[in-house]
């Protein structure tokens, strides 16, 4: 169930307004009503995926509390704790693991040995490395005692299938989001008021911007030698669908949530005006980063051989070297699974990479660059540093943009080449960039000039925020007749200015 | 009062939201003879309904076939009408008429490839007169797509705010009062004798891309409607015949294997149903003083011009009282 | 504490551990300065730490990492 599609907003009207009409206790089971029926709307199949994580993540967080309450012996608590645990992660990033990446082994596996194994078909259920992910972060929470074990089964699936997140995030914590999907919530005018606002926002950005993005951003990426000189606008059109696409869809999902009384975590927070990489994925896909940190990046650093690691490093390089080294390889694993996940190829796998490569030298470079700063008299506060930083980070990221949406790495690179070495930005107008009705000269003046608003819009809101403010909170206080025109400026732009969301109406990251 | 405030807003929103609707849609969408083809089905009652694509649109006169067969004749082909469409499209007629005989013109590239989100895709559903019909028309249609589709008919037809006059000069006069064809004649083609008549063109064909059949893309979805039509028929006891039109001869040698494995594919397909298919593209399938090459056709699709059309429908309707 | 202090100066000069109370929850450390004090304290004082000790509370001031440690050498 897209959600562009007029199913998915009937759905969630009638979802909305019966949650208000029965009985409050209630308001839960509705959910996960609803819930399972948004997810069995994409199949009955796969949705025996969805119950065999619940119910695996379910009984192994019963399993590993009541090893730490009931097995008297510590040691033995503790072994049989993390046996549980390891099965059901194992069981579960297993069929992950297989249902999205056998082909690309399977295909590696041929290029290197020169065998012939055919492709395989699998089910990939909507979702599933989200629900993974937010199911599999419960569990290690429960492991680690920062989290009770839920022991309404019920309760639990709701957590693991709650629909407006499903599909594309945000990844939520137990800890954060568990209370609030069972507590009740009473009608509230303000944040129903909130949560339009911000779902018609969302749908500005995702159909006004990043659908009149996409049309260039396939063109260029789609004919790298045809458009050799547009490489530089191919990328930039990237960067404003991608972010655009993504987190106008975490706007829909998290108004969505809103409309409920439930609020989901922000997945995003102006990344564009990052001053460094780590900067960055603090603020893009923030759900994903954290989930990361917290699950891989800590574990792995704090892992025993990781101890070892360090010993050895500290004796070998000295103490600051030895004390980063681990970090820095902890945090390139890191950055190899964010790559993996975001799809099963090399230029995705080269993508992670170098974002690792970037955070681990910046981490290794740090007391270098604190004297370098203080030998040129460079404050961390001065505007134009700041501006400096910032966009040194927008092209570091733009490069990586590259790989991700280039076809495959040695595209990706020529591409690179040839926006170093050509610039001609009259290439737009030649004629074969077009969709759906409409295409020639016109049309891409159009286009652009409606991008290019949208972005002004996009770049002040982001300003505001930026600076604290919270504009929905402002836009609740303004007088009906004014929140009335916004409402109806922000409706009606999505048919004027927006281009259809493909014959699918998907969102990039809709398919992970 | 208070309960009465907080539902300005949104009922605010929504009368201006559907003020624009009604003015945008009377000034960008316009006039079109599926107007005349639904208001025609409302009103009249027919004999035999003709389904289908443009092939059939411009292919069958439904004037002539009259003349063989006696009865009263509507051709409901369309561009872009899919089983789906065609199969809302009869149960719309047939709350007026109780027809024998229905013909529908299958065109392969409609059963491989998707619904798209062009042009004049969700023009039947914009003219269908509200009724149970468009209500299921709708879930069956419009459910999945992209809600704009539904909410803002106007939405496919923004480019047209340059013709936003002729639209409404169109839309203001008598022809569209009274579902007259006028507006639709200029010097390729005209609705006339309820078909499109195009022209005798001369001069290079058009190739364009050809949407041939292509088991490996099947579109279910028509095939699960023209079932559904199938059963409606065979409920009311309406004989169903499956045509389809004879392309020229260049486009079928160019791709004889294509038109081969088509006709083997839909004949055996058909069978399985009980059903006759009439593939006029086939050799011992003849018509009588019929001119195949592409000179005469419109484009190497097989689009026929009206004389083309009258002889094609002589033999499709001699065919139909055999 | 007086250790715990040095060891804070050394990772990240240009931060006030003396008063601050929000060093996880204003961005002050980040997460490769939070692991690299991790690693000088399990050096330093001979604890181990868990991911499950790796939490704001545990982070937010200089206090909090004391009482940490104090902790964890208890255990």
């Amino acid at each position: 169930m897209s959600l562009v599609s007029m199913e998915f907003l009937l759905f969630a009207a009638a979802a909305v307004a019966g949650y208000y009409w029965i009985p409050k206790r209630c308001q839960w089971m509705w959910l996960l009503l609803f819930s399972y029926i948004y997810y069995a709307s994409g199949g009955i199949r796969v949705t025996c995926f969805l119950l065999f994580t619940t119910l695996t993540s379910y009984a192994a967080g019963i399993l590993v509390e009541q090893a730490a309450e009931k097995i008297p012996d510590k040691k033995k608590a503790k072994r049989r704790g993390k046996q549980v645990l390891a099965s059901a992660l194992l069981l579960n990033f297993g069929i992950l693991g297989v249902l999205k990446y056998t082909n690309f082994a399977l295909h590696t596996v041929n290029g290197l040995f020169g065998t012939e194994f055919g492709s395989l078909q699998f089910l990939l259920p909507l979702g599933i490395s989200f629900y993974t992910f937010q199911s599999m972060g419960y569990l290690l929470d429960v492991y680690w005692g920062r989290a009770k074990a839920e022991h309404h089964l019920f309760r639990f699936a709701l957590f693991v299938s709650f629909f407006p997140q499903i599909l594309q995030g945000p990844i939520g914590r137990f800890s954060a989001l568990g209370e609030q999907l069972y507590a009740s919530h009473p009608f509230d005018g303000k944040r129903i008021e909130r949560g339009c606002l911000r779902i018609l926002w969302g749908y500005f950005k995702k159909m006004a911007i990043a659908d009149n993005a996409v049309i260039f951003v396939d063109a260029i990426f789609g004919n790298p030698e045809l458009y050799d000189g547009l490489g530089l606008m191919g990328v930039l059109m990237y960067s404003i669908q991608l972010y655009c696409d993504f987190s106008g869809g975490m706007d829909v999902v998290i108004g969505i949530g809103e409309l409920f009384g439930i609020h989901l975590d922000e997945n995003f927070k102006r990344p564009y005006f990052a001053v460094s990489i780590t900067d960055f994925w603090h603020r893009w896909h923030i759900t994903l980063g954290t989930w990361m940190k917290d699950y891989v990046f800590y574990p792995v650093t704090l892992s025993g051989w990781m101890k070892h690691f360090s010993k050895f490093a500290k004796k070998a390089f000295g103490k600051q070297m030895g004390r980063t080294l681990p970090i820095c390889l902890a945090n390139l694993i890191v950055f190899f699974v964010v790559g993996v996940w975001h799809g099963a190829a090399w230029k995705f796998i080269v993508y992670g990479l170098y974002n690792g490569l970037i955070i681990a030298f910046s981490g290794l470079m740090a007391p270098a660059y604190r004297n370098w700063k203080k030998a040129l008299h460079i404050s961390d506060k001065s505007r134009a540093f700041h501006l400096f930083q910032m966009a040194r980070t927008f092209v570091l990221v733009n490069i990586s943009w590259f790989f991700d949406r280039a076809e495959d790495v040695p595209t990706a690179v020529l591409m690179m080449k040839n926006t170093l070495r050509r610039l001609d930005f009259r290439q737009v107008l030649e004629p074969g960039i077009e969709i759906g009705e409409a295409s020639g000269t016109t049309f891409t003046v159009v286009a652009l000039g409606v991008i290019l608003g949208g972005c002004l819009l996009l770049f002040a809101v982001s300003v505001l925020q930026e600076q604290g403010k919270d504009l929905a909170e402002i836009f609740t206080r303004q007088h009906w007749l004014v929140k009335a025109a916004v409402y109806l400026c922000l409706i009606l732009a999505l048919p004027v200015l927006g281009q259809p969301s493909g014959e699918s109406g998907g969102f990039i990251y809709a398919q992970f | 009062m208070r309960n009465f405030k907080k539902l300005l807003l949104p009922a605010v929103v929504a009368l201006v939201l559907a003020a624009v609707n009604f003015c945008l849609n009377y000034a960008l969408i316009p006039y079109s003879y599926v107007r005349i083809m639904m208001h025609q089905i409302e009103t009249q009652e027919y004999d035999t309904l003709f389904l289908g694509t443009s092939h059939g649109l411009n292919g069958i006169s439904p004037k002539i076939i009259e003349e063989k067969t006696g009865g009263r004749v509507m051709n409901l082909c369309l561009g872009g009408e899919y089983p789906k469409d065609a199969y809302y499209l009869l149960k719309q007629a047939c709350k007026k008429s109780s027809p024998k005989t229905v013909v529908y013109e299958l065109d392969p590239g409609y059963w491989c490839t998707p619904e798209g989100q062009r042009g004049d895709f969700n023009r039947v559903f914009y003219e269908m007169p509200w009724s149970l019909t468009k209500l299921e028309y709708f879930f069956a249609k419009e459910w999945k797509l992209d809600f704009r589709a539904a909410l803002f008919p106007w939405f496919y037809y923004r480019s047209q705010f340059r013709q936003m006059e002729e639209i409404l000069a169109v839309k203001r006069g008598q022809e569209y009062q009274n579902f007259g064809a006028g507006p639709f004649q200029n010097e390729g083609q005209g609705y006339a004798d309820g078909f499109m008549q195009n022209a005798l063109a001369t001069g290079p064909k058009p190739e364009g891309k050809l949407e041939l059949w292509d088991e490996q893309e099947k579109n279910e979805d028509s095939f699960r409607y023209f079932e559904k039509m199938q059963a409606f028929c065979e409920k009311r006891g309406i004989r169903l015949i499956v045509i389809t039109t004879p392309v020229p001869s260049e486009t079928l040698e160019k791709y004889a294997e294509k038109f081969e494995e088509s006709d083997r594919f839909f004949t055996e397909y058909l069978k399985g149903l009980g059903l006759e298919y009439w593939n006029y593209n086939r050799p011992e399938r003849k018509i009588k003083d019929f001119d195949y090459s592409l000179n005469v056709y419109t484009d190497y699709e097989g689009h026929m011009w009206a004389g083309q059309a009258e002889q094609f429908s002589a033999q499709l309707g001699e065919d139909m009282i055999q | 504490m007086e250790k715990l202090m040095e060891i804070l100066e050394d990772i990240q000069p240009d931060a006030d551990f003396d008063t601050c109370e929000t060093l996880i929850d204003d961005g002050v450390l980040d997460s490769f300065a939070i692991l690299s004090i991790v690693s000088e304290l399990q050096d330093e004082f001979g604890i181990t730490i868990t991911p499950a000790d790796i939490i704001p509370e545990n982070f937010n001031s200089a206090k909090a990492l004391w009482a940490m440690v104090e902790r964890l050498q208890e255990a």
